[in-house]
């Protein structure tokens, strides 16, 4: 409880970070107009693509974020050593990442898919596949942050590693909204995320140990 | 069975062990992929579709096979590495990532050249294609986090993670891409074989396939002793063998 309380600190005393996040989607995704065609029919064709891939972006842009002070300052260490359930800490430090990049963006979905030229029904399919979607992507950016904490060009390594577990979740988030909320994919992608909060959070402990072991 | 176990996993035991299978294995290596390649490339009956480009599927077919179980080899490796903290096993993970890397991209290599003939095109975005090449960036992420965690002790444990993690995706990973290309595009080419393939060209590709196993084998305890001497290299055993 302290440890989740500790989070939240974290994020509301600095919530630049959080913002950071968000004029990162919002700047990527105003790119695509530009770059592409301004054309609503075009650019409804592509929005849920776009908004899924840049989405995926911010995750690992976001998977270090804090977790490169928690090993500089011992957090880690204390981590492992404490009571606590590692699985636990790394559960919540997951949490952590979903609320300081997951829930804005969350939040500024409708925003982008009206600039994007979806509709109404389009947008609420989006924001499904997005709360089912985002949590497993932070589960699996704090597992890559935890494996590569503390290596050189580890910012550059990460997204190596992650990008491809990414996948499944790219193509089930996405197929779920064009094939307008077809409810296969939603069940899919529900079982991707109860699989990847059972079995990520302690796989990110081993992970843990790891690094304070190097 | 554990005896058995311990004794190959010191490193001083595989590296005499190794070198007395290695001349067999290379002959055996040597016998089948040449033999492979004379049947396969200048025996075999050509296609009456695909004609002459069929040959490609002699070296193909067994690189993508190759490609997919080194993957296996190597997630075993580093469980074994993981659990019971074997010296060897963290080694074998290393030097199978580069290998099998190289599977994939022949795989991937070869399967466009036979692409472009038969299908008009280098790449489509098909299923097994884009799941193969997902496959080659599992290899390399696994290779980048090895060479970027150094020679420590524990060194190779973060790539061993990753490489089990990745075992345990590859099916999620490969079903989701079936899934995103079967619904996605309603008809295109299919990478399956016709199914009645004669025996004369399934010989060759049997052999072709023994004799990828066998390389495999060879190349990987030639990576291992390698890196083996190299870890060693301050013991005693090592620096008779290097001065002998």
């Amino acid at each position: 409880m302290n440890a989740l309380m500790r989070e939240c600190k974290i994020l509301v005393r600095s919530p630049a970070d959080a913002v950071q996040s968000l004029l990162f989607v919002v700047m990527v995704v105003t790119l695509f107009p530009l770059a592409i065609s301004p054309d609503p029919s075009v650019l409804a064709g592509i929005a849920a693509g776009l908004i899924w891939v840049v989405a995926l972006l911010a995750a690992l842009l976001a998977a270090e974020r804090g977790i490169q002070a928690d090993f500089a300052d011992g957090v880690l260490e204390q981590m492992v050593l404490g009571n606590t359930p590692l699985w636990l800490l790394c559960l919540i430090k997951a949490f952590a990442h979903w609320l300081s990049c997951g829930l804005p963006l969350l939040l500024i979905t409708p925003l982008l898919g009206t600039m994007l030229a979806l509709e109404a029904l389009e947008i609420y399919w989006m924001l499904a596949s997005l709360a089912l979607g985002l949590p497993v992507l932070s589960l699996f950016c704090t597992l890559g942050a935890m494996l590569t904490v503390g290596l050189d060009r580890s910012s550059v390594l990460l997204p190596l590693l992650i990008a491809p577990f990414l996948i499944p979740t790219l193509i089930l988030g996405t197929q779920w909204v064009q094939s307008g909320g077809q409810s296969f994919y939603g069940y899919m992608l529900a079982a991707l995320l109860s699989l990847s909060v059972v079995t990520l959070p302690l796989a990110t402990g081993v992970a843990v140990r790891i690094a304070v072991s190097r | 069975m554990w005896q058995w176990f311990h004794e190959w996993g010191s490193p001083k035991a595989f590296y005499m062990r190794s070198g007395k299978m290695l001349p067999w294995l290379g002959f055996l290596t040597v016998l089948l992929l040449s033999a492979g390649l004379v049947w396969g490339l200048f025996l075999a009956p050509s296609d009456y579709q695909q004609g002459q480009s069929v040959r490609i599927m002699y070296v193909h077919v067994p690189a993508a096979i190759l490609a997919q179980s080194s993957y296996v080899m190597m997630a075993v490796a580093a469980l074994v590495a993981l659990v019971w903290r074997i010296k060897i096993a963290d080694a074998a993970v290393q030097t199978a990532a580069p290998i099998g890397a190289m599977m994939t991209l022949l795989a991937l290599a070869t399967g466009s050249l036979w692409g472009k003939p038969m299908w008009g095109t280098f790449w489509v975005w098909d299923a097994r294609l884009t799941s193969t090449l997902i496959l080659f960036f599992l290899f390399v992420g696994v290779l980048a986090l090895r060479s970027a965690s150094g020679r420590g002790r524990n060194a190779g444990r973060a790539a061993s993670v990753l490489a089990l993690i990745g075992l345990i995706n590859l099916p999620v990973i490969k079903y989701s891409v079936d899934w995103w290309f079967t619904l996605h595009q309603p008809a295109s080419f299919t990478l399956t074989e016709r199914p009645a393939m004669p025996v004369e060209m399934w010989a060759p590709l049997l052999v072709m396939v023994l004799g990828f196993y066998s390389w495999f084998a060879f190349t990987w305890i030639l990576r291992l002793r390698l890196e083996v001497l190299q870890r060693e290299s301050r013991a005693d055993w090592v620096q008779r063998v290097v001065s002998s």
